[in-house]
């Protein structure tokens, strides 16, 4: 994100001359490119948000698990240990751990899908910039031709 | 024109999004196998409910048991094409975005120009 601030951007355009360097500026950095590139940095931002909350989700999951075991079944179980409980009822212990993964699955999904917006987003702003640089430098060209 | 540290920012972007088309390919990959799995495990639970329902009926045993994997095929089918498909719409919609910054860089010969990020690792 930060690689578009307008001094980055006009590192782009050494060597095209002051004026061209301001026209390009002036014209790649717009409203329209800001509010896309603000968009990129949520979306990046907010996924990273996203994964490690769905991960805190899939921790929490378990601890939740645990003690809905222990208040449905408190009393007729022999132990505490609710490790121990996994390596015996081992039919539970695959649905637990399934649905732990689905957590970190659907927080894996969100997190890709926004990264993608992101990246894509950065792309988009990028691809603006390089064809508007190759139009005023190609001006520049046939301006000098003349 | 272009100085080092741009050039390179720009490369930088290009190799984060060959790197997010490569997870999300295996992330789509991924929760197809999750979603069959999960609802693999499933056919015992849905084979108990079938058999209580048509209980009064006399069906053939094996007859249950593939209407209980047919229901549980079609759960994780459903439940894995909504994940699969946005992954892959994504991943798509990318591949095209970075195949346009390259065409916007060097015009229509960017693959042949550009061999360290360029068609290989984006037609894979």
């Amino acid at each position: 994100m930060n690689n578009y601030s307008p001094k980055l951007v006009g590192n782009y355009f050494k060597g095209c001359g002051d004026n061209i360097k301001e026209r390009v500026i002036s014209h790649q950095l717009r409203v329209s490119h800001k509010s896309l590139l603000a968009i990129a940095k949520v979306a990046s931002i907010f996924s990273w948000i996203i994964f490690v909350f769905f991960i805190l989700s899939a921790i929490n999951y378990y601890y939740q698990a645990k003690t809905v075991y222990f208040m449905k079944f408190a009393g007729s179980i022999p132990t505490n240990s609710f490790e121990q409980i996994l390596t015996y009822d081992f039919t539970y212990a695959i649905k637990l751990f399934l649905n732990m993964i689905k957590e970190l699955l659907h927080g894996g999904f969100y997190f890709l899908v926004l990264k993608g917006i992101s990246c894509g987003l950065r792309m988009i702003v990028q691809t603006d910039i390089n064809y508007r640089t190759k139009a005023i430098c190609n001006e520049r060209e046939s301006s000098n031709d003349l | 024109m272009i100085s080092e540290n741009a050039h390179q920012d720009k490369f930088k972007l290009q190799k984060e999004t060959l790197f997010l088309i490569k997870w999300l390919n295996r992330a789509a990959n991924l929760i197809i196998i999750f979603y069959i799995i999960r609802y693999l495990q499933q056919i015992p639970f849905w084979h108990e409910i079938i058999l209580h329902d048509l209980d009064e009926y006399s069906i053939w045993p094996p007859i249950i048991w593939i209407m209980a994997c047919a229901v549980c095929l079609a759960e994780a089918g459903i439940n894995s094409i909504l994940y699969y498909l946005p992954l892959q719409a994504m991943k798509v919609i990318l591949k095209i975005f970075i195949n346009m910054e390259y065409t916007s860089r060097y015009g229509e010969h960017a693959f042949l120009l550009d061999g360290a990020l360029g068609a290989r690792s984006i037609k894979k």
